[in-house]
């Protein structure tokens, strides 16, 4: 059954087992990034997943960004380090700011 | 292709790269120098100098028309872990200890470990021989579903919650 995309994951199940007392187990594996890009409306039918390796991805800069042929796993980590890197220049452009006007 | 034609949602195609660039909402001089830059580096189906390389399956992208997935956004597969649970799908406390009255199956059961394997995508584990009947349980005639938020994103009842492993409470 693939269940990748599906609207109903959203972890809601968890955090109520959790509420009433439930442990987790094996979450680690959450952080491998099993993340695919899929249509923005048809999340769980729209996968491009088959074409990617075929393709290239590009970001909004209109560059590319990944091995495409490497599968959707590093593909994920490296939208995931884009992210970091991003946030990681608001902030310290935020605090250069900062310290200029201190 | 052919699914998301189905579906209703675009795949952008256009004769031109600047074209496909305006459709997708990206500068256009920064495309198609992406793509020329890939299509210069392309050796032997690889791109070993391109800006990241790409290993293998790399053709050059030089004849239209030209066509585009966009936006996409992240989907989750997996987690590979879930709920603890017992023999019985009963869900655990992280002691071990039995929680009353709260079952738990399939994709949200970290069934798979609790049989001692690391498995990828533990849906089926369960709900494939019968989550209540492991659960030694009546769902219909003795229990009642939980007013939890997840159980009302299933409209086709308790079937589909059960095979969707979404949590029971009887």
């Amino acid at each position: 059954m693939m269940v990748r995309g599906i609207k109903h994951a959203t972890g809601d199940g968890l955090l109520m087992a959790q509420r009433a007392g439930a442990g987790l187990k094996g979450m680690g594996g959450l952080m491998a990034l099993h993340i695919a890009a899929v249509d923005g409306v048809e999340t769980a039918a729209g996968q491009p997943a088959r074409v990617v390796p075929y393709a290239i991805s590009i970001n909004r800069d209109g560059k590319r960004f990944v091995d495409e042929s490497a599968g959707y796993v590093p593909m994920a980590r490296q939208c995931f380090r884009s992210l970091v890197s991003l946030l990681r220049w608001c902030s310290t452009s935020r605090c250069a700011k900062a310290s200029r006007r201190a | 292709m052919q699914t998301f034609a189905r579906l209703g949602r675009p795949v952008h195609q256009a004769d031109s790269l600047e074209e496909l660039a305006a459709m997708i909402g990206v500068s256009a001089e920064a495309f198609v120098q992406t793509v020329s830059d890939f299509n210069a580096a392309v050796t032997e189906g690889a791109t070993p100098g391109a800006p990241p390389p790409k290993a293998t399956l790399a053709t050059r992208i030089e004849t239209p028309p030209f066509y585009a997935f966009s936006p996409l956004m992240p989907g989750i597969t997996l987690t590979f872990g879930g709920i603890m649970i017992n023999e019985r799908a009963q869900a655990l406390e992280a002691d071990g200890r039995v929680i009353p009255g709260l079952f738990a199956a399939g994709e949200g059961a970290a069934a798979a470990f609790f049989h001692g394997q690391i498995g990828i995508g533990n849906a089926p584990a369960l709900a494939d021989v019968d989550g209540p009947k492991i659960a030694g349980l009546d769902p219909v005639a003795n229990g009642r579903l939980g007013d939890f938020q997840a159980v009302s994103h299933f409209p086709d009842g308790l079937a589909t919650v059960l095979r969707h492993g979404i949590l029971l409470v009887v």
